[in-house]
């Protein structure tokens, strides 16, 4: 009976029976025993589609069922360190075993392509090596090509269009500032990641106690570019209008607990190794002498210059850092320009001619020690710094008569700080800190010129040959400031009391003479012209701190009363009584983070300067040789206050950043310069004359990277509106400035071998004096830097490079443009370029501008045509 | 640790960007269970509003493939697990330290799924979005798709990628998955197809995963049985979607539910839109998140 059913039903059936075909069969290895758990595919052998699959069973046994129709059947088998099989078989129902062979599994690998920038509310991470490309040296030239990221020549760092406060390389701050030292150095190839810190409170034990809006910058290093020594060697040697060069050496060991960094350095090339940063007395004289223009140093500097710099961090045991820096260098400079210098004045406008030409030779020493210990309860900072200047210079203006000024100076400047931090163990909200800065300065001057200036005010009408004016300027400063952190906290609110004082004294001391044609000294009306000035301030203050935080508000409010108490002690004219003031100068600053992506924030503060010795000296000072100055002039406040608000965009997701702002100042003045004008000579006198004066600029940035083509966008533009009173030849005139100024940066890579760079800058500005000349004409400047960077095979590489240079004023408009390439080649690790600059061999750079009444016109000479040949290598 | 906790919910903003606040794990804590063979990441893309469904967020995901294990997680959530550990490996309360961890994309993908080839079933364990509920632990079956191959092709960062399809818990998913690695495993609980899912779309669009990256790297692969540990619920997949449907449907209540005593403080905005200071949230005060989960049944 059962037969019969079953005969019916594949009679019934057997149409489709007959389509249905069931391989199965047993996977097994080559030592006979079954593969569990292998893949077996039925394929369509036409275009190998799958049309079914199962997985062998313990007993390797498989069974794949189709209703296809084709002639042939494809089945793969594969799996889990197997090597895939294909058989082809018949379409008909049968058993088809397999033999597999065991191999081990290796993939074809794709790299994860790297999250560009990621990070959270206020950490921006950059992953190097999406934005590095071949033809990229070093850190700064990756650091270029990041959204949000700006270098400027000198090798120092803006984030949204904001220079950075600190510097780190792996968290440790061995640099102390001149970390553009750090940025030309280390090779790009070295860095993972570097990491941008907003609003950073470098001192642990004030984060959530004090807000900061600083930015800080980190550098990543990869595993092997630590715990090694490296020493890079750049050499170069060239022609331009006589042989050139540039070499040096730099070595370079980050380890966790120790870092160093040391450069020796010399180039006729244009890179000037003396720096001012540390120096706090400047010359209140100076020869007159042809000023660079705002471009690259290596286009105008023609110099001689040679450096060496060491830098080094130990991590004690106590986890303090202690860095030792020494900078040692020299420079020699020699300038030439052509200046066309504009006075607008009330009833005339002045015009000066000058052909200039100067030598300086330079030189610095400059070494500090620092002790830091940053912990959570504990931070204690101990800097030492001291710097010494000596600078000798000559130089010669023809203004249709030749006059010759030499200067011979040197300054001497040491700086101290303590910055202690204690907080309680039992309640770590509280705490004590005490923050003390202490420098030291002086500088003594001697300007000579030939022939003798001024001859009507100094020497009766009767012209004699030399004048010299000799200075010697003193600056003490004393900065102490005590604040108990937290003595009342209500809720979010925090009040913290504190206690500053400060003092300041500075003394000047200052002869004038002349020389008569014998060589003998010619005493200028009894000394009147001397100075012998002490200058006294004292302030203490007692206020206190206002904060409120939250996870999205921070408000902080500064309330201080300050006694102040200042003297000028002139020895020659009767001393003043000192003068003695109440002054209080609130500040308040509010930051909102509304959302993820925006902040707003807000300060006001009001302040107040007083003059300094600068500005009081009732002898007189030749400040060059067209200016005489004198202030006749009590002591005199300018009070003034300054508000901004910002706004900040951060979208870390979209590569993008932008900011833009709003600032206002508006100030007072008790006391006006009065400049007036005797022939070509000017001379400044303090009157009392109350005036008042204001500006307001406006500022966005906005900044985005793209995934495609590597393009990355930076754009700034800003608008600025002054007014500022001025007294000229006895009348108070109205200068009213203003100015637009754009500036764009873009990078991208064309293809994987040819990539583009592109600087440009626009700015208009114009000035005018109420009531006089109100229609003036603007100047008007547009910069354009343009590179592009093409890779050929055989580690070849080719980089032309083009910039113009458009100015346009009222009396001359100016077009020229700078041309320069270089060919780089590349041999196992040694780098060679051989460029060519200013092809066009274009010898002076033109440039204008408007500075309150001058306008002012130069043709600066530049370095001609030059060849350089330049390798790159790895020494260890 | 028992300190009143104090919350002011600025509820006119985008609440889910600000309350990213994760359970937490300390991954100092650990036991090896197996050693990877590969490690594949894939780019998941997630829809938190059904009724805004062009606005996803994004997160990346690690599977990590071993002989006999696997596990795939969020590298969101490890990288807030990291920086949860350092906090507490500095002696920091290291919940206090969270709120200001921020993710990177917007997005979380929430369950971290170790699959174990032998007992043909996984694990899964599932963080709710505040800090102070348990981690929640079930178990499921391995193969729980029922796919159905259709033919196509594509070709996915160099591999050679077959087509398949399925239904699975109210959505329906297109796979693309590769013989040339023939592992059955794919982002998230997919898997049991014979090959590697390099590609996985959901028909609405709310859903998808996207290989970004193989690898051929051995590296431990990790269960964390810190102290945590023993607060780890076992329960079931209906236990916790119920949660999930409970946090979503009112978030306030459930905060209030697990961390008792708790005062939630509600921003108030003027008639201009304003910030007006904020005030305690009165009892029963309800608000709810988009609800949009990847599994609807």
């Amino acid at each position: 009976m059962k037969r019969l059913v079953f005969l019916i039903i594949s009679i019934f059936f057997g149409v489709q029976a007959f389509a249905q075909t069931t391989i199965s069969g047993e996977v097994h290895n080559e030592k006979k025993q079954p593969v569990y758990n292998a893949s077996v595919m039925l394929l369509r052998v036409t275009d190998s589609l799958p049309m079914a699959y199962t997985f062998t069973d313990e007993k390797g046994h498989y069974q794949l069922v189709t209703q296809s129709e084709e002639a042939k059947l494809l089945i793969a088998v594969y799996g889990f360190n197997l090597k895939r099989q294909f058989k082809e078989v018949e379409n008909k129902t049968q058993t088809v075993d397999f033999t597999v062979q065991e191999e081990a599994l290796q993939l074809k690998e794709v790299s994860v392509k790297s999250e560009k920038i990621w990070g959270g509310n206020d950490t921006v991470n950059y992953v190097v090596d999406a934005f590095r490309d071949t033809t990229d040296l070093v850190i700064a030239d990756v650091l270029k090509k990041m959204p949000g990221i700006e270098v400027k020549d000198d090798g120092k760092v803006e984030y949204k269009g904001k220079p950075i406060s600190k510097f780190y390389i792996e968290n440790m701050d061995m640099l102390q500032g001149r970390y553009n030292l750090a940025t030309t150095s280390i090779a790009a190839s070295d860095v993972a990641s570097v990491q941008v810190m907003e609003n950073h409170q470098e001192v642990r034990a004030l984060q959530n106690i004090q807000f900061s809006d600083n930015v800080a910058l980190n550098i990543k290093l990869k595993e092997n570019a630590k715990g090694t020594f490296a020493l890079m060697a750049d050499l170069g040697v060239g022609w331009a209008d006589s042989l050139q060069y540039e070499g040096s050496l730099t070595g370079m060991y980050f380890a966790k607990r120790n870092q160093f960094l040391g450069t020796l350095k010399a180039n006729n090339a244009g890179i000037n190794l003396v720096d001012n940063e540390n120096v706090t007395v400047y010359p209140m004289a100076s020869m007159v002498e042809p000023s660079a223009p705002g471009i690259s140093g290596v286009r105008h500097t023609l110099n001689r210059s040679q450096g060496i710099t060491l830098n080094s961090l130990h991590k004690l045991k106590n986890d303090a850092d202690l860095s030792f820096n020494l900078l040692v260098g020299s420079d020699r400079n020699r300038k030439s320009s052509k200046s066309h210098t504009l006075y607008l004045l009330p009833d005339d406008t002045l015009n000066l001619v000058e052909r200039m030409q100067s030598l300086e030779t330079a030189r610095m020493l400059e070494g500090s020690i620092n002790y830091n210990l940053n912990k959570d309860l504990d931070y204690l900072t101990i800097s030492l710094t001291a710097s010494g200047h000596r600078n000798w210079g000559e130089g010669l203006v023809d203004n249709g008569e030749l006059i010759r000024q030499e200067e011979n100076y040197q300054s001497l400047c040491a700086k101290a700080n303590i910055h202690w931090i204690r907080k309680s163990r039992r309640d770590p909200e509280s705490g004590i800190e005490f923050n003390s800065t202490t420098s030291y300065g002086t500088l003594p001057y001697v300007l000579q010129v030939a022939p003798g200036c001024f001859p009507e005010v100094l020497n009766d009408g009767e012209d004699y040959p030399m004048t010299l004016q000799n200075i010697v300027f003193q600056s003490f400063k004393s900065e102490n400031f005590l604040r108990f952190l937290t003595s009342v906290v209500w809720k979010r609110l925090r009040i913290m009391p504190y206690f500053n004082f400060s003092m300041e004294e500075q003394a000047l001391n200052s002869s004038l003479i002349g020389q008569n044609a014998e060589g003998l000294t010619l005493q200028f009306a009894e000394n009147q012209f001397d100075n012998e000035i002490r200058w006294h301030k004292y302030q203490p203050a007692a206020g206190a701190y206002f904060t409120y935080d939250r996870r999205r508000v921070n408000v902080t409010l500064m309330v201080p009363v300050q006694l102040r108490y200042l003297q000028l002690d002139d020895r020659i004219v009767n001393g003043s009584d000192p003068q003695i003031k109440v002054l209080s100068q609130p500040s308040l600053s509010f930051r909102y983070d509304f959302s993820h992506n925006w902040k707003v924030s807000t300060k006001i503060a009001t302040y107040n300067n007083t003059p300094s010795l600068r500005t009081l000296y009732s002898g007189y000072i030749l400040q060059n040789y067209r200016t005489l100055s004198h202030y006749d002039c009590p002591l005199a406040d300018t009070y003034g206050a300054n508000g901004s608000l910002t706004f900040s965009y951060k979208n870390v997701m979209k590569y993008a950043f932008g900011d833009f702002s709003v600032n206002y100042n508006r100030y007072r003045n008790e006391v006006m310069y009065a400049q007036s004008f005797e022939g070509n000579t000017m001379v400044i006198n303090a009157v009392e004359q109350p005036s008042w004066g204001d500006y307001l600029s406006v500022s966005l940035y906005a900044g985005k990277g793209f995934s495609w083509k590597k393009l990355n966008i930076n754009a700034k533009c800003s608008y600025g509106l002054g007014r500022s009173p001025h007294l000229v030849q006895n009348q108070v005139a109205i200068y009213y400035n203003q100015g637009w100024n754009a500036n764009l940066t873009a990078s991208i890579a064309i293809t994987d071998y040819i990539f583009f760079n592109n600087k440009g800058s626009f700015s208009q500005m114009t000035s005018s004096l109420e009531g006089f000349n109100d229609d003036s004409q603007p100047i008007v400047s547009l910069i354009d830097n343009a590179n592009l960077s093409v890779v050929l095979p055989f580690g070849l590489s080719v980089t032309p490079s083009v910039e113009f240079y458009h100015t346009r004023s009222e009396e001359c408009t100016d077009n020229f443009v700078l041309l320069d390439c270089s060919l780089g080649y590349t041999f196992r690790k040694v780098k060679f370029s051989l460029d060519v600059n200013n092809i066009l061999n274009t010898d002076s750079f033109i440039y204008s501008y408007y500075s309150g009444i001058y306008g002012y016109y130069s043709a600066y000479l530049i370095r001609p045509r030059s060849v350089m040949l330049r390798v790159r290598l790895k020494v260890i | 640790m028992n300190k009143k906790l104090y919350y002011v919910l600025l509820l006119t903003l985008a609440i889910p960007r600000l309350a990213f606040s994760q359970n937490p794990v300390n991954i100092d804590e650990y036991m090896v269970i197996d050693q990877s063979r590969f490690i594949i990441t894939y780019e998941a893309m997630m829809t938190d509003d059904s009724l805004k469904p062009t606005e996803h967020n994004y997160d990346r995901l690690v599977l990590m493939v071993g002989d006999s294990i696997s596990r795939c997680y969020s590298n969101t959530m490890y990288r807030y697990d990291s920086a949860f550990t350092i906090s507490e490996r500095k002696g920091h309360d290291g919940y206090k330290n969270m709120s200001h961890f921020v993710g990177d994309s917007g997005g979380v993908w929430v369950p971290d799924v170790y699959k174990y080839y032998g007992s043909k079933r996984m694990t899964v364990m599932h963080r709710i979005d505040e800090a102070r509920v348990p981690i929640y632990l079930y178990d499921e079956p391995l193969d729980l798709m029922d796919w159905k191959m259709s033919f196509g092709t594509k070709e996915i960062l160099g591999y050679q990628c077959f087509k398949a399809e399925c239904d699975f818990r109210g959505r329906h998913w297109t796979a693309w998955f590769t013989m040339q690695i023939p592992v059955k495993d794919g982002p998230w609980k997919f898997g049991g197809l014979p090959g590697l899912i390099l590609e996985m779309e959901e028909s609405r669009g709310h859903y998808a995963f996207r290989c970004i990256g193989i690898e051929n790297q051995q590296k431990p692969m990790i269960w964390y049985d810190g102290p945590r540990f023993e607060d780890y619920q076992r329960c079931t997949r209906a236990d916790v979607m119920k949660q999930e449907e409970d946090y979503h449907a009112d978030f306030i209540g459930y905060i209030r539910m697990a961390n008792p005593g708790i005062k939630i403080h509600i921003a108030k905005m003027d008639a201009s839109g304003k910030y007006a200071g904020s005030e305690e949230a009165p009892e029963g005060y309800k608000k709810a998140l988009p609800y949009n989960p990847v599994e609807l049944e």
